[in-house]
């Protein structure tokens, strides 16, 4: 591999390193999905890819929205919008966790020097119909990254079984940095000075906060609820999977925010949870059809393969 | 001959294991494979298990290369028909030794009940190690108690974690098998960091100290156990003195050292500021977020230090430890700020947002329950002559910290949160001490609360909810228990006897019952909780070594008053050891029976001195008078063991009773007369206990 042209000591040049790095294990580098989701989990390229026989590898950075952790900037390690970096592998190699470690030495990490452990953690997401078992990755007592064997997805089998490691970019860059907040990170040095996290995010923290918890409209929110829903629901019995999963998105996205503004009861909670947990399944089943008529394009040997 | 003996190793080499489960998983491991091999009738010496968290083996020293031969009969056709009447052998016979590989001249009589049979002795050699191994293996994983199997890759094989290697060897020798879709070898790794290359072992002895040297791994689990034992507390005395140690408890122990494979102790501080947060916050954030082990002095008293066990040396220690004491800055600020924004809201006003929140679908909000439990533990208080004001402040205040920050962000300190809160909103210490104690005991064993009105609250708080689950028909079944019924009908008992409250579980319920706004759907819910809580006594006295005819005799009589209940069968259990105990009990026996099957309506209502016939008659009657007469203070006490003991006086004359009395006789008045001192004689006993129900000899 090409000597690291990167500065890991900011954001991002870790994102850079990252790319980098994954690209050259032979994930294709896609990009964020343009939507507001909870985590990387959600982007296509995760959720959908890891159903059905095809295989597939990528890596992208995927900015995250979770309403109710917002802390108006006044929390070093809490914010409302953060970012994940997140790498699909499947199927599994057997030397993921190696490659993970590899891509920590290449952001500078020398787990001789920092304590890197594989701290059981088993994942699922009610919403999703997915669960999956593997870790949180620790570096000196820090949790820096995820990392999952997804066994079921949409409620479908995970055959064969998709490798997710998912990087809390800022969590990991306070490790590497050495800075006690978030808004203390550097995030890039230009000619200009440091620019840091939170020249970028601060105030996008606190206006992002009092909208989620005090300006959001809340009877607007139940109608596009309600309408995201209805639309998924339509487009999955028109077989359009892909528009479907954007609505199913949507709706996801604003019970998170009708969530943070308290306008959800416990047992709603649950009612609402199960309405997007069946729009993800119907879409992951119809995803799979959909793969299944077009004969599964990515089992098939690539000519141009090397 | 003898078989030849030698060490086995198996090793199953994955990426990282579940640490709270490792050392049961390995245990298992290990008793699989040493319940197989009696199975098998393969001999060893010994076995041990290794554990770390990335492999579980087991080491079995001095294993019998093959089973014992076996020595097996084949019956063949009866003489008659083996021989013919010269005596030659006959084609069946032929046909038969031929089957055993052999010839007629060679096989020997036979002779049992049935008759003679011509037959053979055959000696099969015992299966190898080596053919054995592999399925005893297979089986014992399969058998692991893994709660959720994984795949991985493309592959089928499911197992904790994903499987790399398997190592499996009988001496010098690899048995060849493939194990959770691995061929076997004798090939492991070391530590992830500090040995890179792969260790080659070349027999099982020889395992342990491979893998600490060069492999930089300490396999023994519980050597390594004890190694992070000694080396955290070493850590913190050499620098605090020997009255300053890290509190370890055996389950952080334990999962700590199935966090490790070569533990390094390290001490770690926090700011001082942090002190003035509920230390049992600080104490959950080192323990349970962090797995740290926090630092107490001798009175118990937290100070501001941690210990972690690394899993490397460090070529920059510092770095280690700046790193962690930088994630549990983090936390304790986390927890901090929320002590600091809970305390600006006080318990009572939360009690708005408790009506959000849902208890059960058809029980109503948090908030109804609260108001139940509140007029509940008022009647309560009210039955022991405690303050009802104060049981019912502490029933509306009892789930408030449910919604506070501290609770949402460490749930394990519900009630706890609940107790600082109440403190600083100026309650009565002793609602803030129930706010504690209502949730006592927390598990089997656990300590009881101090104060009565925590018990109050504590008893009230379960009591609603059995009535209200068993009201909408989700009482529990087989293992399924999801608002934790059972614990909470044990928690109710051992309160109610062991701190000797005695109060009525029949009238309990149907107070709570009437708390109930809307009526529940299950018509015949107190007799079922009544039930359900009885039930529980039962296994409860068996650990107690109470014997099952003792709890019997109690049981026989539906006491609805545990304590009560409780101090009858302690008087039962010391009236068994009387001498006169079983010859009462014979009689007890005897006299049911008799009143059993006398099914004609006696008309006499007292006992009649004139229809007396003998010295024996009148001598029980007047006994009967006397002991009646001497036990019904004693009975109004409740000193049942001092009623039993004054009912030990009527043996003799019992006894003597049924020696020289006839009770069925022609005629009428007398037969009335003798059942009726028989009826008496009976209830006197029953007041305290169904002694015919005894085991007796």
């Amino acid at each position: 591999m090409k000597k690291n042209t990167y500065d890991t000591k900011t954001l991002q040049g870790m994102i850079g390193t990252l790319q980098a790095y994954w690209a050259a294990q032979g994930c294709t580098i896609v990009q964020p999905l343009d939507m507001e989701v909870g985590a990387g989990t959600f982007h296509p390229s995760t959720f959908l890819r890891a159903i059905g026989p095809e295989p597939w590898r990528a890596a992208y950075v995927q900015p995250s929205r979770r309403p109710t952790d917002g802390r108006y900037g006044e929390n070093p390690n809490r914010v409302q919008h953060y970012y994940q970096f997140q790498v699909v592998l499947k199927p599994s190699p057997d030397n993921i966790q190696e490659l993970y470690l590899d891509s920590l030495r290449a952001l500078g990490v020398d787990p001789l020097t920092d304590d890197i452990r594989f701290v059981e953690d088993n994942w699922e997401s009610p919403t999703l119909g997915a669960w999956g078992l593997g870790w949180e990755v620790w570096q000196n007592g820090m949790e820096v990254s995820q990392f999952t064997y997804f066994q079921q997805v949409g409620a479908l089998e995970c055959k064969p079984v998709t490798g997710e490691l998912t990087y809390g970019l800022e969590r990991l860059a306070t490790a590497i940095q050495g800075v006690d907040s978030i808004y203390d990170l550097v995030w890039s040095k230009s000619p200009q000075g440091i620019v840091t996290y939170g020249d970028v995010f601060h105030q996008n923290e606190v206006e992002m906060s009092k909208y989620n918890f005090e300006f959001a409209n809340v009877e607007l929110l139940f109608q596009q609820f309600n309408a995201y829903e209805s639309e998924s629901q339509r487009l999955i019995d028109v077989g359009l999977p892909l528009p479907a999963y954007e609505m199913a998105l949507k709706a996801s996205h604003t019970f998170n925010l009708l969530d943070a503004r308290r306008a959800i009861s416990v047992t709603e909670r649950q009612q609402y949870i199960l309405k997007i947990r069946r729009l993800a399944k119907a879409v992951a089943e119809s995803y799979y059809q959909a793969r299944e008529a077009l004969g599964f394009p990515l089992c098939q040997e690539k000519k141009n393969a090397r | 001959m003898r078989a030849k003996k030698d060490n086995f190793l198996v090793e199953i080499h994955t990426e990282e294991l579940p640490p709270k489960a490792l050392s049961r998983l390995a245990k298992s491991f290990l008793q699989e494979i040493k319940d197989r091999l009696t199975k098998a009738q393969l001999e060893f010496k010994e076995a041990e298990f290794y554990a770390t968290p990335r492999r579980l083996a087991v080491f079995v020293k001095g294993l019998a290369s093959e089973q014992p031969e076996a020595i097996i009969e084949r019956k063949g056709p009866a003489i008659d028909a083996a021989f013919d009447a010269a005596g030659n052998p006959t084609p069946a016979c032929i046909g038969f030794a031929k089957s055993c590989g052999t010839t007629p001249d060679k096989l020997a009589r036979i002779k049992n009940k049935q008759g003679e049979f011509v037959g053979l002795q055959q000696t099969v050699p015992g299966k190898s190690v080596c053919e054995l191994m592999p399925a005893i293996v297979s089986e014992s994983l399969a058998a692991l108690p893994i709660p959720k199997r994984m795949r991985w890759g493309s592959g089928v094989v499911e197992f904790v974690r994903p499987v790399h290697s398997v190592i499996m060897l009988y001496g010098r020798d690899v048995i060849d098998a493939e194990i959770l879709g691995v061929r076997t070898g004798r090939e492991t790794r070391g530590h992830r960091f500090h040995c890179r290359k792969t260790i080659s072992i070349s027999q099982p002895s020889v395992y342990l100290k491979r893998l600490e040297y060069p492999g930089y791994v300490i396999a023994d689990f519980e050597r390594r156990k004890a190694m992070i034992l000694e080396q955290a507390n070493a850590i913190v005395e050499s620098s605090f003195g020997e009255n300053i140690h890290p509190l370890i408890t055996p389950e952080l122990l334990d999962e700590v050292t199935g966090l490790v494979e070569w533990p390094v102790a390290i001490l770690g501080d926090f700011d001082q500021r942090f002190l003035e947060v509920p230390s049992e916050a600080l104490i959950s954030a080192m323990q349970d977020h962090q797995r740290y082990f926090a630092v107490v002095d001798d009175e118990g008293k937290l100070l501001p230090h941690f210990v972690t066990i690394s899993n490397i040396e460090s070529r920059d220690m510092q770095r280690v430890i700046e790193g962690n004491e930088r994630v549990l800055r983090a936390r304790l600020s986390d927890a901090a700020f929320f002590f600091e924004t809970d305390k600006k809201r006080s318990l009572e006003s939360r009690l708005e947002i408790l009506k959000g929140i849902v208890f059960q679908a058809k029980l109503g909000s948090v908030y109804d329950k609260t108001r139940r439990v509140s007029q509940l533990a008022a009647y309560i208080a009210k039955a022991l002559g405690e303050d009802e004001t104060l049981a019912a402040r502490a029933g509306m205040l009892a789930k408030t910290d449910l919604t506070t920050e501290m609770v949402g962000e460490f749930p394990e300190l519900q009630g706890l949160a609940g107790y600082y809160y109440a403190k600083h909103d100026g309650e009565p210490a002793a609602v803030a001490t129930a706010m504690n104690e209502q949730y006592m005991p927390r598990f089997s064993g656990d300590q009881l609360p101090e104060t009565k009105i925590g018990c109050i609250l504590a008893l009230a708080d379960r009591l609603d909810t059995l009535l209200g689950v068993f009201g909408i028909n989700q009482a529990p079944t087989g293992d399924k228990d999801p608002f934790a019924l059972r614990r909470a009908a044990l928690g109710v008992l051992r309160i109610l006897i062991e701190k000797e409250l005695n109060l009525d579980l029949q009238d309990l319920l149907t107070q709570g019952l009437a708390h109930y706004e809307r009526p529940l759907e299950n018509q015949e819910v107190v007799a079922q909780v009544l039930n359900f809580i009885s039930e529980r006594l039962k296994p409860w006295y068996q650990e107690q070594s109470i014997n099952p005819d003792v709890f019997a005799a109690v049981a026989a009589l539906g006491i609805t008053r545990p304590y009560d209940f409780h101090r009858r069968i302690q008087a039962v259990q010391a009236f068994k050891q009387l001498q006169d105990a079983e010859s009462l009990s014979v009689a007890n026996k005897r006299v049911s029976n008799i009143l059993a099957k006398y099914d004609t309506q006696i008309l006499a209502k007292d006992i009649d001195a004139d229809l007396f016939e003998n010295d024996a008659e009148r001598e029980l009657a007047s006994q009967l008078e006397v002991q009646s007469l001497a036990i019904a203070p004693l009975y109004g006490e409740a000193r049942y063991m001092d009623v039993l003991s004054q009912l030990s006086h009527l043996r003799q004359p019992v006894d003597n009773f049924f020696d020289q009395v006839m009770v069925m006789t022609e005629d009428k008045n007398q037969r009335e007369n003798r059942l009726l001192m028989l009826a008496k004689l009976r209830a006197l006993f029953l007041q305290v206990a169904d002694v015919a129900l005894l085991q007796t000899r």
